[in-house]
């Protein structure tokens, strides 16, 4: 599976983990709304005096243990890291797309070891059957289970990523490295973030404008190599 | 630790995420250095840090502004404010500080404040012919108001880093929040006293009009009173805030019908995408930290600077420079939380006000926030008005530097900008 064309099954598997990526968010999305319901409730309940919901604050530290181990993938798939691009911006594409697959095996480093010792942990709470020191007693595997899966899921993609990045490498297609694991320039980034408020201000929402524009960039015209953040305008 | 530092900055240089770029360096440390295994912690510092409760708020602060920023409440509040600050000198860009302040005191992100305040504001310049270059400035630096007027994220942030209580932390940042928004009025002000064109018409308005419209600013103040105000009647910790924000946030969004299912979705996502970018390197200098401070290294650097016997206000000056020369190289929140582990004990040795610390390194990341390379408040200008070059966003945002840097100044100056207020509220917080 060294050489891969267009659409080979590296592209489809990458296809594939980024809408699981996407279903895992607005998932843990809707998790992370449901706890903000449920401690607000608490809130309110505490104030009136009856003790109904508790342990929000729990089950908030479980919510976000595992909706950022799932969002780290998001975000490396929406390219949206904090990285330096001062050397970077000025380099040609050749070197960027060599940077670009360094940097993601730099990522996957810390992925791994971060996934590996998460998963000794998870292993440790198993052995020893460890419960949350709290009037609701979780098991603590349950909230570990799902936050050390996010962390593999991770590296998955990392692996993925570099395959393809490395072969696009070969194939010297080097907009194709850049769509993947390129720096997301500030004028994309800023213009995902400006879309939605423009529309509520230009008139309502259209559901359909919505959905096209949440799928996954799979938009050639986004492969182009932009011009860097700063660097844009001299 | 030459080798250390020359590695750190290989990987910077070769544009290595900053959150890998902690953790590899953490692991090279635990794995050279230390006759323990070390690494063996990663696991259960991470999910220390990644199930703690206070940065709950973190992602519930980004959802918030999400929703808000989708929610039309902006161009309502603009509208109300406008009414009533037309006449001052430079008009409808003391409503742009004056929108963001308050949109600032509803949420605590900057880039979701200058990119709902730019989006309401940017149409109503050339109906009035106001110099384009200050306006843009105007909302560019009205928008970095988001992270120092409570609620704010970096505050949480820093809290949670420094172990400095939060909710003194947001007493300590209301005065600083409201004389920086004063001050960046008066910038706008001197600057069309000396240049009166760049002012553009003024608009009368009557008193009728200016009373009905103070109720669309009715929405922000609830939403203050929910977030702040639940936090010092002691309903809430500031988690729990957060999530009556969230809850509050929803409400006004079903309440002017913009909410749907796929606003919700592109709201979630953003939050996801932020909250992975943050947390990954929150656990990482976690690591980092903690691998350090078992080493002895931020103890021996604290002895080693005490031992200088160097006034402290030099130090502390050195240090914002050193700080104002970083935002040239990093994101804001990304310098934050890797450097204040180590820069919080040495500035407390000092014998310096943590909190207080915590305002001036806000008031720092809100100076990075509109000068270029980082200063993402600039590009969210530019991508609001679809037009022209970026130089302008630049140029029109240089004379509110200046404004933050003698926000810096005074704060060196009279630290009780910041400390008066949390001294004199009662609570225990």
């Amino acid at each position: 599976m060294a050489r891969q064309g267009d659409d080979g099954i590296l592209d489809r598997l990458i296809d594939g983990t980024r809408s699981v990526s996407r279903l895992a968010v607005l998932v843990v999305g809707a998790i992370m709304i449901g706890t903000a319901l449920m401690v607000g409730a608490e809130v309110v309940c505490r104030k009136l005096g009856l003790f109904l919901v508790t342990g929000s604050s729990e089950v908030g530290g479980y919510m976000l243990a595992t909706s950022s181990a799932w969002a780290f993938t998001f975000t490396l798939l929406s390219r949206s890291n904090i990285r330096f691009d001062g050397l970077y911006r000025h380099c040609p594409p050749m070197l960027r797309a060599l940077l670009d697959l360094c940097c993601l095996l730099g990522l996957g480093l810390f992925a791994v070891l971060l996934a590996y010792y998460a998963m000794g942990v998870l292993l440790t709470s198993i052995a020893v059957g460890a419960r949350s020191t709290s009037t609701l007693a979780v098991p603590m595997w349950m909230p570990q289970a799902t936050w050390v899966a996010g962390l593999v899921f991770l590296c998955w993609t990392i692996l993925l990523l570099a395959l393809r990045v490395a072969v696009a490498l070969v194939q010297r297609d080097f907009a194709m490295v850049t769509r993947l694991a390129g720096i997301e320039m500030a004028a994309e980034e800023v213009e995902r973030e400006t879309r939605d408020a423009e529309r509520v201000v230009r008139g309502a929402p259209s559901g359909r404008d919505a959905a096209a524009e949440l799928r996954p960039e799979t938009d050639p015209a986004r492969a182009r190599p932009v011009p860097a953040k700063a660097g844009a305008e001299p | 630790m030459n080798l250390a530092i020359g590695l750190f900055l290989a990987l910077f240089v070769a544009s290595v995420p900053i959150a890998a770029l902690l953790g590899i360096l953490a692991f090279v440390f635990a794995t050279a250095f230390s006759p323990l295994p070390l690494i063996r912690a990663l696991g259960q510092v991470s999910w220390d840090t990644g199930n703690d409760f206070l940065l709950v708020a973190v992602p519930l602060y980004i959802l918030m502004g999400e929703i808000l920023l989708r929610s039309g409440i902006a161009a309502r509040t603009y509208e109300g404010l406008a009414n009533w600050l037309t006449w001052l000198p430079g008009g409808l860009m003391h409503s742009n500080i004056g929108v963001s302040a308050l949109f600032a005191a509803t949420c605590g992100s900057s880039v979701a404040t200058a990119a709902t305040v730019g989006t309401v504001a940017l149409p109503q310049r050339e109906r009035y012919g106001y110099n384009e270059r200050l306006f843009l400035g105007s909302i560019a630096a009205g928008g970095t108001l988001g992270i120092l007027i409570p609620p704010s994220i970096n505050l949480i942030l820093y809290g949670f880093i420094t172990e400095t209580s939060v909710p003194k932390l947001y007493l300590a940042a209301m005065v600083p929040g409201i004389a920086l928004a004063l001050l960046f009025a008066l910038t706008i002000a001197i600057a069309c006293a000396i240049r009166p064109r760049w002012g553009g018409t003024t608009r009368s308005v009557d008193w009728r009009t200016r009373i009905t419209s103070l109720r669309y600013l009715l929405p922000p103040l609830f939403l203050f009173l929910l977030v702040v105000g639940s936090i010092y009647a002691g309903l809430a910790t500031p988690t729990e805030s957060a999530a009556l924000g969230v809850i509050g946030a929803l409400f006004l969004a079903i309440l002017y019908r913009t909410l749907s299912l796929a606003v919700l979705a592109a709201a979630i996502e953003n939050t996801m995408r932020v909250t992975g970018m943050a947390m990954l390197i929150v656990v990482a200098s976690f690591f980092l930290n903690f691998v350090l401070s078992t080493l002895g290294v931020s103890q021996a650097l604290v002895a080693y600077i005490t031992q200088l016997h160097l006034p402290p206000i030099l130090l502390m000056i050195a240090l914002i420079v050193v700080y104002l020369a970083l935002g040239c190289v990093m994101d804001p929140m990304a310098m934050m939380v890797t450097t204040v582990p180590v820069v919080g004990p040495l500035v407390a040795s000092l014998g310096y006000d943590l909190v207080w610390f915590g305002i001036l390194m806000v008031v720092l990341s809100e100076t990075a926030m509109i000068h270029p390379p980082f200063g993402i408040n600039l590009f969210v200008v530019q991508t609001v008005r679809h037009q022209g070059s970026l130089n302008d966003v630049i140029i029109g945002a240089a004379p509110f530097i200046l404004t933050l840097l003698a926000m810096i100044a005074l704060l060196l100056a009279w630290p009780d900008i910041a400390l008066w207020l949390p001294a004199h509220v009662k609570g225990s917080f």
